[in-house]
């Protein structure tokens, strides 16, 4: 008598007790739910002390304090995009790019671009770079009683903080410049293709809108991994949810990404059309009002920071900068994470974030 | 009894109550006849399922990059960006009509005035901007003829010191 083997008995569990862990942790999860709701509500993103050391419209500067003693004179100036809030450099103590500066000796300064309102519609990246930045550094450098002030930019913010070197660059110590777009020819970024002016009509946009809508944006980089986004993360959550420390770090998270804000309507369209559809910016043609940007311009030391799984500002669009620059002080590091993993990562503050600290320490002045 | 259970808040006691049930429930699974308490059948169950899954959900992400990425969803894209669009439009006019029926202000008035100042602002602004770039100009000349006279005049000094110590050599 031949007996027949099921196909299926590798995929089977064994006996249905094998169900029964399962049905622990779920029973733990459940026991955890209220813990993991209180965690949800009172998390506290953007702790470190500071104070606000120059305003001017919605802008504000904050200066971070620190018992810690400084080591350097040179102060370091944080410049965040314009989408979203700029307290993801400071998220949570133990994953803070701001606390690995200060620790490092370093007196740090972060640019909150505030939220625009309606009527600031009108703001252009002339506005933001050629005003509020040159304003926000020149306040820093009088501040400290220096001539140059070392200058981080993180995305959209180290694109601007690009075009500013390349406008003053007498004003810069050092740049130093995180997932920052440079060049949009690389069709390969989702994002890219998406806007596309045969299907993206921006001008329609925001004339409907008068700024660029959060939902909009929010809706845009949450499909560009969707099953990462709407599935994975979640089940990730299930899985580790009894893990104060993850729920913590998944609720800071969760907070920033959900806290959008509106970019301001001309500045968005100027980006669109002269970025994202014209690439000006790499091609040397870009102007701001009657500025034209030069990148060959900057001369100061230039530490160029990728992510090489970042689905947001592909590697392509940011290792370009290093060939553009007229500095001959210049490194370029790839480091494998995604484009908020550089900043939050536990890998990124082990292991990128004390190499930053000392490539900046050797280019700044000390006390 | 935990500190929570003798705590006189409602809040505090229903999480204790919640956390003490469900870590009971956790612990003490019913008994099915002819189940074992070994857990490594149900370990191997789990890494089978979770490579399922990671095998479905690496699936799924390369689909969706590839759709998204097609003439199809860009088309799609627009369209259903051009309808909500026109809905908004046709929402704001609707609203524009209802408000200067009933005589108050809309906010294109109010826009037409923070244009109005902002109009104003950048030309004060651009005037500044002017003003410095002469004021910068105006300071760099003087230095560069201060220089230029200091240089002369140290020239001139270093020549005549040296005449003056040719002459006394002499």
């Amino acid at each position: 008598m031949t007996t027949m083997q099921n196909p299926f008995a590798a995929m089977m569990p064994p006996s249905p007790m094998a169900f029964f862990p399962t049905y622990e942790g779920m029973m733990e999860r459940m026991a955890a739910m209220p813990q993991v709701m209180e965690t949800m509500q009172n998390v506290k993103v953007g702790s470190s002390p500071s104070s606000v050391v120059y305003s001017e419209d919605k802008l504000r500067v904050l200066h971070y304090e620190s018992d810690i003693e400084k080591k350097y004179t040179t102060p370091l100036v944080l410049s965040f995009a314009l989408v979203n809030r700029p307290y993801i450099l400071d998220l949570l103590p133990h994953k803070s790019v701001v606390q690995q500066f200060l620790r490092a000796g370093f007196d740090v300064y972060l640019i909150d671009w505030g939220v625009p309102t309606h009527n600031d519609r009108h703001l252009t990246i002339e506005h933001y770079v050629t005003r509020y930045m040159r304003n926000v550094l020149s306040a820093v450098a009088d501040l400290t009683n220096v001539d140059e002030v070392s200058l981080l930019g993180y995305c959209m913010g180290g694109t601007l903080s690009a075009m500013y070197a390349s406008l003053f660059p007498d004003t810069l110590k050092n740049l130093i410049l995180m997932a920052a777009p440079v060049d949009w020819s690389d069709d390969e970024a989702l994002l890219i293709r998406w806007t596309d002016p045969k299907y993206y009509d921006v001008d329609a946009i925001i004339d409907a809108y008068g700024n660029a809508p959060p939902h909009i944006l929010q809706g845009a980089f949450g499909m560009l991994k969707p099953a990462a986004n709407y599935f994975e993360k979640y089940i990730g959550f299930y899985e580790r949810m009894t893990s104060q420390k993850f729920v913590e770090e998944f609720a800071a998270m969760e907070t920033w990404g959900n806290d959008n804000i509106p970019v301001a309507g001309e500045t968005f369209r100027q980006f669109v059309k002269d970025c994202f559809q014209k690439n000006l910016l790499s091609q040397g043609k870009m102007r701001l009002g009657r500025h034209k940007i030069d990148l060959k311009n900057i001369t100061c030391p230039i530490l160029n920071l990728m992510a090489s799984n970042d689905h947001l500002v592909t590697c392509g669009q940011s290792a370009m900068f290093n060939d553009l620059v007229g500095s001959t002080d210049r490194k370029a590091i790839t480091f494998k994470t995604g484009h908020i993993g550089l900043s939050v990562s536990s890998r990124a503050h082990k292991e990128l974030w004390p190499q930053v600290c000392d490539w900046l320490g050797e280019r700044s002045e000390e006390l | 009894m935990s500190a929570a259970a003798n705590s006189n808040n409602p809040a505090e006691q229903w999480m204790q109550y919640w956390t003490d049930a469900m870590k009971q429930a956790g612990m003490t699974p019913p008994q099915m006849p002819g189940a074992t308490t070994s857990g490594e059948p149900a370990a191997a169950f789990t890494d089978q399922a979770k490579q399922m899954q990671r095998t479905f959900f690496d699936a799924m992400a390369r689909y969706c990059d590839d759709y998204m990425r097609s003439e199809e969803f860009l088309k799609q894209m627009k369209q259903s960006m051009d309808a909500s669009l026109a809905f908004k439009k046709m929402m704001d006019d609707f609203l524009v009509k209802a408000q200067s029926n009933m005589q108050s202000p809309v906010r294109g008035d109010v826009e037409d005035l923070a244009h109005m100042l902002r109009g104003i602002e950048e030309r004060i602004f651009d005037r500044l901007d002017r003003l410095e770039e002469k004021v910068a100009a105006v300071e760099e000349q003087q230095q560069a003829e201060g220089s230029s006279a200091r240089t002369s005049s140290s020239a001139r000094s270093t020549r005549t010191s040296s005449a003056s110590r040719a002459s006394k050599k002499k």
